[in-house]
């Protein structure tokens, strides 16, 4: 992270000012930020799951560079064009339009989502600890911990990761800094090494582009059914969940804090050095270490015994049969296997590049839920106050090592990520039209500063019923919630408009009366 | 100091050239994955020892 992003995750400077001329910084300071920032733990797990969910390498590839531009679009054109006219931070831009009470609200549901991130890194981060110390470790459908040990092992980890969050933000930013690059080269490395590996396990030559396309859509990602408990993804899925998965931050304007200090708009495109080396390249290469696992599947002898009474051993030895959906099943039938292969991080990248790969898991994981923890503690410090930022940080972190003992939250990561863009969407669409609509309406803009509110009843209704109408066609299965949060940004548009054009025309007649 | 940060600088990116180097010939079939896990291992011990000896350069520096 940039001394920017620590300046403004401090939050202590310019809270409720416009960023000075002098103070504002200039495009490389953005990129190395983005790059940094988009290359953590939650790489490990998103690339993976999507092999889980049956993608093809096409869905993947391209499903990814489509999405990633929309991501970077919505930061230039979305988020960097109001950050850098107003040049205020997300929460005092909101407070203005929404009044305090709201804002109070959109922090706690922010800090719940931090927190339950910070739950799924430091379970990511217990994976290299388990690969270490070869403890038992959750499967993919797990919900519940399915060991003491494992609710030990997460308890410690997560215990440490909290002390660390509520000493203070400085050394552990201090240490993301210097781990940056070699994480990013880390994550490329895996890559390149699984690659290796499927070419040597898989038999097939690589002399040109087409046998790398060849080896990728027929061994590495070869789409088909998902593996069971798990949603079949196709191109759409890719894209959407590409472009949405940093939708609290971009089209929700999260980033409006970062981007006050930009001095052009155009700058959103440093996004770009985040988006393809993080959510490209790294979702790549992770994806690519759990598929090889599918390849190097290292049974355990009561196993092979029951696949050779399956009359199946002769077929795995030969590798003709490769862990897909179908075989899964066939092998959770015959009793070999309880539940598809999980999505470990530590193992996956032990078996890729050794003991360095463990120190990369716990580093990503680490470095992602330290800050994660600590921005969980300012939030709900903010709502309450009168206790201390160490005592509050500390509790956050507990809660969130609690969370983290529960294997579903960091196997359903996909779902997770979308609903958190979901949910924080609509204040982002509120600040959009508000900004650039409002004023061409003939309504008025930050009209809980103007009226003096604690609560604008028209940003808070837009908000409440555009989630709730989103949340029950995404719970009913009427829309997949990957899809659902870009009509929802409609709908709390027109919602807002409508809603103010009443509210705000009943007030006037009130106070003319 | 300078020099020896400036030399720290120049290890601690060849260190990265090396990891990635390692794992390209590891892609040719030069390297055995064995050894290339060594490699990509010293390789990480060397980075983090001359970023942090910069890191705590330029902390005594800032003071």
């Amino acid at each position: 992270m940039s001394d920017q992003n620590e300046k403004t995750s401090h939050g202590n400077e310019y809270e409720r000012e416009p960023v000075p001329e002098k103070a504002l910084l200039g495009f490389k300071s953005f990129v190395g930020m983005y790059a940094g920032e988009h290359c953590a733990g939650t790489e490990l797990m998103i690339g993976p799951l999507f092999v889980a969910a049956g993608v093809s390498a096409f869905d993947i590839v391209a499903g990814l560079l489509i999405g990633n531009l929309l991501a970077v679009l919505s930061w230039m054109l979305f988020c960097a064009p109001i950050a850098t006219r107003t040049r205020l931070t997300l929460y005092y831009q909101a407070e203005k339009i929404c009044g305090r009470h709201l804002v109070t609200i959109y922090n706690l549901a922010n800090g719940v989502m931090f927190t339950i991130l910070a739950g799924a890194m430091i379970m990511v981060a217990t994976t290299a600890f388990g690969q270490w110390f070869k403890l038992p470790m959750p499967g993919l459908n797990d919900m519940y911990p399915n060991s003491a040990v494992w609710i030990i092992a997460v308890l410690l980890v997560g215990s440490v990761i909290s002390l660390v969050a509520s000493c203070g933000y400085k050394m552990v930013s201090n240490i993301a800094n210097m781990a940056a690059p070699w994480l990013v080269l880390m994550f490329i490395v895996c890559g390149i090494i699984a690659l290796g590996e499927f070419i040597k396990v898989s038999g097939r030559e690589v002399n040109s582009a087409t046998d790398l396309w060849e080896l990728a859509d027929k061994v590495i990602w070869r789409g088909g059914k998902p593996f069971p408990g798990q949603v079949k993804f196709s191109f759409w899925h890719v894209m959407f969940f590409a472009w949405f998965c940093n939708m609290a931050w971009h089209i929700g304007m999260s980033d409006l804090t970062i981007f006050r200090f930009a001095r052009r708009s155009w700058y959103g495109a440093a996004s770009a050095t985040g988006m393809y080396l993080g959510h490209f390249i790294a979702w790549l290469a992770a994806g690519m270490l759990y598929s090889l696992q599918m390849y190097k599947i290292d049974l355990q002898p009561a196993e092979l015994d029951a696949l050779r009474e399956a009359g199946i051993l002769a077929k795995l030895q030969s590798q003709e049969m490769i862990l897909t959906a179908d075989t899964i099943r066939e092998l959770i039938a015959t009793g070999v296997l309880k539940s598809p292969p999980a999505v470990l991080p530590g193992p996956m990248t032990y078996s890729a590049v050794g003991v360095a790969g463990l120190i990369c898991v716990i580093m990503a994981s680490w470095t992602t839920a330290n800050p994660t923890i600590y921005r969980a503690g300012l939030a709900f410090q903010a709502i309450m106050p009168r206790f201390s930022r160490f005592k509050v940080t500390f509790v956050i972190g507990l809660i969130a090592t609690l969370t983290g003992m529960f294997p579903a939250v960091a196997m359903q990561l996909l779902d997770f990520v979308a609903l958190w863009g979901l949910i924080l969407m609509p204040m982002g669409a509120i600040i959009f039209v508000d900004f650039w609509l409002f004023k061409k309406l003939g309504l008025k803009s930050n009209y809980a500063e103007l009226s003096k509110k604690h609560f604008n009843i028209a940003a808070g209704l837009a908000w409440l019923i555009s989630v709730s109408i989103c949340f029950w066609l995404a719970y009913t299965g009427k829309v997949q919630i990957y899809f659902v949060s870009l009509p929802g940004w409609f709908l709390t548009t027109i919602l807002y408009i409508s809603i103010s054009m009443f509210y705000q025309k009943r007030k006037l007649e009130n106070e003319n009366n | 100091m300078k020099t020896i940060s400036l030399i720290a600088t120049i290890i601690g990116y060849s260190s990265l050239a090396g990891l990635t180097l390692s794992s390209l010939l590891f892609l040719s079939g030069r390297l055995e994955l064995d050894q290339t896990k060594q490699h990509i291992l010293i390789a990480t011990f060397v980075w983090f020892i001359t970023a942090g000896f910069n890191m705590y350069q330029s902390a005594k520096r800032d003071k």
